[in-house]
């Protein structure tokens, strides 16, 4: 027989919602017990709050983030700018604190909708389950990318085994649709612990929210300082000390581990500029002799820390003009390091141009530091460190049309 | 709000769906030590972490006087932050002997100086509110079920 169609559809549409049958109640036990977490202080309004806070640091980690990841893998609808020379440090000193800040913001959000993970019965029907494997995605994504942010601003790259940049990126994109959904699902929820009266009074809210802003305090405090330089005697924890390092500055890869400590010191070292045109070799000496600019710049890690410096060298639209290249060219600056994922980078139009745009051969006021890039490295404003290329080899003009 | 929940859950899917293909296709070789890593947090978070510190929160929870349970569960709260965030800093795997500026600090003292901040506070505040407590009653004797203090976060 066949089943009228109306009918059929609405059996589809109810589907999500059609029952399936509970466990047996002899197998509610344990934390499936009802009652199994008396706690008085678990409300939805303490949920939503600290659901709020979370759900805050993780939009300003993940915008952040973003921005960092398109000025070092450009797409054509992002553009960024060269001014101010901070920013760069601003949107990744964020990054990396909102993502610690949310370490206690995530534990305690959890600990308040810890019962919900022994709902009874576990399953009730389709929907429901869909919505708990997307809260599952959500705790699993958010934890990974916390954890690993953490590893990696700890240098701690042989316990992921696998590829940070590119796992953390796209575990991004995870978290931030998995954050969606959830709240969708509990817009209701969340309307109605925002709307309740001020006077009904969950006891002991106020205090848990003031024990977990202590603890973003701390984390804060005893970290920051890795990029705030007054509160660096503050930062016990930092990972990073904006003034340890050669030159009193730090440094991510060293000559050693960058394996050009002898191309560095070869004496016949010359830096190639490759023009449209032209193409030049110049020794250390005729890089002293073109006209020197003194620039106080910030270097700004992608791990967070930075610190500022005064860099010597020539301006990069100078050593442009000897090879007549178009003021609006890209250039491809290589490296001596003989390999390594940041042996090369592009530097565009607004920062290639930019007054401010050196190929550096003094920090504050000596030689650069053979870990800092000598002979010369690129420093220009408001770029992330992995893209200011040290121990410079190459600028090549790129040859658009 | 059905049309504001139904383009969160859309947008939502489209988001989650885009970041599952990227981790699909661009760390098809790393996904195996990618799903164990993502597995190990939610199950070491749902199965041991949570648990263990609930336990010990709602244990104190009880056993504490009326003033010290909120700033007690606070520094233990905090404790337990910062030990985790600490953790691979103490460790130090990522130390290079060629980097003096990679992890430059002793970090088992800077926990231990973190630490003992936290439990001063802690203290502090316990001591403000057994005084404040005290002086309001006019010294009479608070029974620990008289006051309503705040709790773990769990």
């Amino acid at each position: 027989m066949v089943q009228h169609p109306q009918r059929r559809l609405s059996r589809i549409a109810r589907l999500p919602r059609r029952a399936v049958p509970a466990p047996p109640e002899w197998a509610r036990r344990g934390p499936f017990r009802a009652g199994a977490f008396p706690s008085p202080v678990r409300s939805e309004r303490l949920t939503t709050r600290l659901g709020i806070a979370l759900g805050t640091a993780v939009a300003v980690c993940f915008v952040t983030g973003l921005i960092s990841h398109y000025i070092q893998h450009p797409v054509w609808w992002f553009a960024w700018p060269s001014r101010p020379v901070s920013l760069y440090r601003i949107t990744q000193g964020l990054h990396v604190g909102s993502g610690l800040a949310a370490v206690p913001l995530l534990l305690a959000k959890l600990a308040a909708a810890y019962p919900r993970l022994y709902a009874w019965p576990p399953v009730r029907d389709l929907a429901h389950a869909v919505e708990r494997l997307t809260v599952a995605a959500l705790v699993g994504a958010v934890i990974f990318q916390l954890a690993t942010g953490i590893l990696n601003i700890s240098l701690w790259y042989g316990a992921m085994p696998f590829s940070f940049i590119t796992t953390h990126y796209w575990t991004a994109w995870i978290a931030a649709g998995a954050l969606l959904i959830h709240i969708g699902v509990k817009l209701p929820v969340i309307r109605r612990a925002l709307a309740r009266s001020p006077a009904a009074v969950d006891p002991g809210r106020r205090g848990v929210l003031l024990g977990v802003a202590a603890a973003v305090g701390v984390v804060t405090v005893t970290t920051v300082g890795q990029t705030v330089r007054p509160l660096a005697p503050l930062g016990v924890l930092a990972p990073r000390r904006p003034d340890i390092g050669p030159q009193g500055l730090p440094v991510n890869k060293s000559a050693v581990a960058a394996r050009v400590v002898e191309a560095a010191r070869d004496p016949t070292y010359r830096l190639m500029v490759n023009g449209p045109g032209d193409a030049r070799l110049l020794s250390l000496a005729d890089l002293d002799g073109i006209r020197q600019h003194t620039v106080r710049l910030p270097i700004s890690c992608v791990e967070g820390w930075s610190a500022d410096a005064e860099w010597t060298g020539v301006r990069l639209s100078d050593l442009l003009d000897l090879v007549d290249a178009a003021p609006d060219v890209a250039i491809s600056v290589e490296s001596l390091q003989p390999r390594g994922k940041f042996r090369a980078s592009r530097i565009g139009p607004p920062h290639s141009r930019d007054p401010l745009t050196l190929v550096a051969l003094r920090l504050n006021g000596e030689p650069l530091h053979l870990d800092h890039g000598y002979p010369c490295r690129l420093i220009a404003p408001n770029r992330p460190g992995v893209l200011q290329t040290k121990w410079l080899a190459r600028l090549t003009v790129e040859v658009t049309r | 709000m059905i049309q504001l929940r139904v383009l969160l859950l859309a947008a939502g899917a489209g988001l989650a769906g885009y970041g599952v293909w990227g981790v699909v296709t661009a760390a098809r070789a790393d996904l195996p030590g990618y799903a164990g890593f993502a597995v190990a947090g939610v199950v070491g978070h749902d199965l041991l972490l949570a648990p263990v510190t609930l336990a010990i929160g709602a244990l104190v929870a009880r056993r504490a006087g009326y003033g010290l349970r909120g700033p007690l569960l606070a520094g233990l709260f905090a404790s337990l932050v910062v030990a985790l965030v600490a953790l691979p800093f103490v460790l130090g795997y990522g130390k290079h002997p060629d980097d003096p500026s990679a992890l430059p600090l002793d970090y088992s003292r800077g926990l231990l100086i973190t630490l003992g901040g936290i439990w001063t506070g802690t203290l502090a505040a316990g001591l403000a509110r057994w005084t404040s407590r005290h002086h309001r009653s006019g010294g009479r004797h608070i029974r620990p079920g008289e006051s309503r203090e705040p709790d773990s976060p769990g």
